[in-house]
């Protein structure tokens, strides 16, 4: 059974999510429940799931099966656009960031700002405000890269991680989703990433996690939601429960609960 | 500790003077290096030979076509995608706009006589016809690679065939039936504007749209950012495959151009004079140190890129060396560019 | 900071290869040892540089500047393609070496004629070689009498195929003067012949490919097919190449023009029946020697055209001394 938060109703609430590629069942039947201003961490073992879970809140997949609700309201999510217009921002395993162009144009991508008037309308770029905004949000989340003009191929792994979870988080107005934000990183820029992470939470915002990385997860999530083959096994609090309890449920030792 | 997030470097100003302008240089070395090669020409010359307006505005004139072919290849290359039709496209347009220009423009005895009574009006539908054509085989390349989710360099390749048997098609195998009206042969192709001809302007006019486009507008961020990480772009929310048949379609429309520049220039066309255009306008392109594998690129480098086998023909050919010399030294030129590119590349990207 | 240094030494080597490739030069050495005498500087202009007909006409006019002692013949052109955009930019850059004369075979007729006004109007005498363009602004033209050729080649066809049966021709472009005017003269002359059917005349744009995919679909077309005239080299070596593919060497008579060195080898092979030789060697020679009387001040009597012969080569007489000449040496 899940636990709910203390605050009251779910932000979001996946029921039932089922998905396949071909004759692949990548999620039988997923269950997840994401309060507000809670770092959620979803963990499993490979093929558990979690990637396609998160993409089809992001809106890149469809569901075969099942149903969102935000806010307790049933939604569907077509496309990425959709799930960015909902207020949720992904940050993918891959960063999907563009590389050849600098942090302030990744920032901005899909959502350019634009010269006033005439101009803007023919679609010239103010490119000046959206170097100063980042600016603005690199120090907001205090995040230091020399400059917001360096083709982001240019950055170290930290930055260039750092880049991708301010884009998810200057534009998040409700969820932000990270896959394995640390699986890249040495132990120094993972500790800065967690360190964003706890921030971003203070900020008022809801994150979704997942991780392999099972002593992170509990360092920085209130809550873990264990997947197994496509299946929702447990949702804990990180307080009542243990590594090796978790580790016990990702692999099959534990039982499905009831 | 937390140096990396150290709020003050946040607050860094932006590279030094010294450090931007040792960027531009290394970017545009192969201006440096066109200079350079235009000194040694006039330096290694009799006087009044090489460095002369007139032999310049020659040169001008025959690379305005290969400078209209490389914008475009431009646009399709930063998408990591490439174009091997243009020259088949620039040819099935010129020989469409041809037509057109010659059936409107009189009977076909008077043009035969040279005489073309209603050149006007012949000559702006065949410009029209000349433009659209190459956009709809564009926008047919745009289509393909997109919908039928095929790899560019076979679709361009199909096209490439495509274009040129249906521009013999149409001229029956040979060429038009007659040279274009006089009055854009020698009005246009060979007329003078400031002391430089119509179609050197055409060329400089789309090169600054297109560089203030590439570097300025959505349009070139979002042909970077494709050609950069199109998988990354689709999750931004952006319609790269909308994108994409843009700029496949805007490499077509150029080629248009170029086809009504070609029929103003030589007053005909037949197949054997456009095989060769493809690789030109690539050749163009990779001087100017756009990577074939997208995301990064330069609109003017592109431009100075056609302009380095023309010059180097030209300076060659009064120098008094052999024809066949020249291949050789354009090849090689062509390697020492992607080398000194690539040097740079690393240097830059050490991380 | 070491890898600039050989970026920069790489940019030299490749400016010292340049000047290196200068010292091979194209032009033939002058031979004048009078110093106070000047010497006369002309640039041929080649439809394609890589041809053995223009480089046996090179030969041709080099050997006459090497006789008078006091000119020099620089040969240029495109090697790659016969066509007026990549034969322009080479007439562009010798009219800027302000040479004293240009010899040039044109591309095309008319698309040539305002660069070629270009080179009169900045005072360079130009003479046609080969091709000519519609406007007599070239102070002559020197080249094979193409309808005479034309006219051989017909009555050559038809003694090949035995006086009857059906024909075709493959060509270049229409707008080239030369192919034109064999095309012309074929015509003429195979109306002499009431059992010989004429198929009509093919373009295959100089492109080799093409003209064997023409023949091929020819042959499959019209099995009773008795002889071709293919009326240049290109056209020539792709007619040759689908008629032996389809195996009907022998049975298909070729007239081929020009007798570059592969044409003799299949004229000897029994593959082509006959071959219309032009004199290239003769036109450079001539072309030379007129373009002097002209620069030195002897215009008057320069005619405006001069023809130079052609003979039909056959197996019969191909290694006669009379016909040697006539063979092309690139």
């Amino acid at each position: 059974m899940t636990t709910m938060s203390t605050t009251g109703a779910p932000l979001l609430e996946a029921r039932g999510i089922q998905k396949h590629f071909g004759h692949v069942v990548a999620l039988a039947s997923a269950n997840f429940e994401l309060a507000p201003n809670e770092v959620h961490a979803i963990v499993g073992d490979n093929g558990a799931g979690k990637s396609t879970l998160i993409k089809i809140v992001s809106g890149v997949y469809h569901a075969d099966g099942g149903e969102l609700l935000l806010d307790g309201k049933p939604i569907t999510i077509s496309n990425p656009r959709e799930a960015r217009q909902l207020g949720i921002e992904t940050v993918y395993q891959d960063l999907a960031l563009a590389d050849h162009l600098d942090a302030a144009a990744n920032l901005f991508l899909g959502r350019e700002e634009y010269l006033p008037g005439l101009l803007g309308r023919l679609g010239f770029l103010d490119r000046k405000t959206m170097r100063r905004r980042a600016e603005e949000e690199m120090r907001r989340l205090k995040i230091g890269i020399k400059s917001v003009d360096q083709a982001v191929v240019n950055l170290s792994g930290g930055q260039r991680q750092a880049v991708a979870v301010a884009r998810a988080i200057a534009w998040g107005r409700r969820i932000v989703i990270m896959d394995e934000p640390t699986a890249a990183l040495g132990v120094r820029e993972s500790s800065m990433v967690l360190e964003l992470i706890k921030e971003v939470r203070s900020h008022g915002l809801s994150i979704i996690m997942i991780s392999h990385n099972l002593p992170e997860v509990f360092a920085v999530a209130d809550r873990i939601t264990v997947l197994r083959l496509g299946r929702t096994i447990r949702t804990l609090r990180t307080s009542e429960t243990t590594l090796e309890a978790v580790v016990g449920m990702m692999t099959g030792a534990v039982g499905v609960a009831a | 500790m937390r140096e990396e997030f150290d709020a003050t470097a946040a607050a860094a100003p932006r590279p030094g003077r010294s450090q931007q302008a040792a960027l531009v240089l290394s970017r545009s070395w192969l201006f440096v290096f066109l200079i350079l090669l235009v000194g040694f020409f006039w330096l290694s010359t009799p006087s009044g030979t090489f460095l002369t307006r007139s032999n310049l505005t020659q040169i001008g004139l025959s690379t305005s076509e290969v400078v209209l072919l490389a914008i475009g290849e431009t646009f399709v290359i930063v998408t990591a995608g490439i174009d091997l039709s243009i020259g088949g496209i620039l040819f099935l347009a010129g020989v469409c706009g041809g037509e057109v220009m010659l059936h409107v423009s009189g009977t076909s005895t008077q043009v035969v006589a040279g005489q073309y009574p209603h050149a006007a009006l012949g000559i702006t539908l065949g410009v029209i016809v000349c433009i659209l054509t190459g956009a709809v085989c564009g926008l047919g390349n745009g289509i393909a690679i997109t919908k039928l989710r095929l790899p560019p360099f076979i679709v361009t390749l199909g096209t490439l065939g495509i274009t040129f048997g249906l521009g013999e098609v149409i001229d029956g195998g040979s060429y038009l039936p007659a040279p274009v009206p006089t009055s854009l042969s020698q009005g246009f192709g060979a007329g003078k504007f400031l002391g430089l001809f119509y179609p050197i302007w055409v060329a400089l006019a789309f090169l600054l749209a297109a560089h203030i486009v590439f570097t300025y507008a959505r349009f070139g961020r979002y042909t970077r950012a494709v050609g950069s990480n199109a998988e990354g772009t689709r999750r931004a929310g952006i319609a790269v495959d909308r994108h994409i048949i843009k700029v496949y379609t805007l490499a077509g429309l150029l080629a248009g151009v170029a086809a009504v520049v070609d029929l103003a220039i030589y007053t005909n066309t037949t197949a054997i004079s456009h095989r060769g255009d493809n690789l030109n306008a690539i050749s163009a392109v990779v001087l100017g140190g756009t990577s074939l594998f997208g995301g990064v690129g330069s609109i003017l480098m592109s431009a100075v890129g056609a302009f380095v086998p023309t010059v180097l023909q030209n300076g060659l050919v009064i120098k008094n060396v052999q024809p066949f010399w020249q291949e050789v030294v354009v090849g090689a030129t062509i390697i020492l560019a992607v080398y000194l590119d690539q040097l740079r590349r690393r240097r830059t990207e050490s991380g | 900071m070491s890898r600039r240094v050989l970026a920069v030494i790489a940019t030299l080597a490749l400016a010292v290869a340049v000047v290196a490739s200068t010292a091979s030069g194209g032009g033939a050495a002058p031979a004048t040892k009078q110093s106070a005498k000047k010497t006369y500087k002309f640039v041929l202009v080649a439809g394609i540089a890589s041809d053995a007909f223009y480089l046996t006409m090179k030969k041709g006019a080099q050997a006459a500047a090497q006789k008078l002692g006091n000119v020099t013949v620089q040969f240029t052109g495109s090697p790659q393609a016969f066509s007026p955009p990549t034969q322009i930019p080479y007439l562009n850059a010798a009219i800027a070496k302000k040479p004293d004369a240009i010899l040039i075979a044109p591309t095309d007729k008319t698309a040539l004629i305002a660069p070629i006004q270009r080179a009169v109007s900045a005072g360079i005498p130009v003479v046609t070689v080969d091709t000519f363009i519609t406007k007599p602004i070239a102070f002559t033209n020197v080249s094979t009498d193409n309808l005479a050729g034309g006219r051989a080649a017909a009555d050559a066809l038809v003694k090949a195929i035995g006086s009857s049966g059906e024909v075709a021709g493959i060509s270049v472009n229409p707008g080239i003067s030369t192919t034109d005017q064999r095309q012309q003269g074929f015509e003429q002359e195979l109306k002499k012949y009431p059992n010989v059917k004429y198929l009509g005349t093919q373009y295959c744009n100089d492109d080799q490919t093409k003209a064997t995919n023409l023949m091929s679909a020819l042959l499959a077309g019209h099995p009773n097919l008795k002889g071709v005239f293919a009326m240049n080299v290109v056209s020539g070596n792709g007619v040759t190449a689908a008629v032996t593919a389809a195996g009907k060497s022998g049975q298909v008579k070729l007239v081929e023009f020009d007798a570059g060195p592969p044409q003799v080898q299949a004229l000897k092979a029994g593959t082509i029946d006959a071959l219309v030789a032009q004199y290239p060697y003769g036109i450079g020679q001539l072309g030379v020697r007129l373009a002097y009387q002209f620069v030195t001040g002897h215009k008057a009597g320069i005619k405006k055209h001069y023809g130079t012969g052609s003979d039909i080569i056959t197996k019969q007489n191909v290694n006669l001394p009379s016909t040697k000449k006539y063979l092309y040496t690139p």
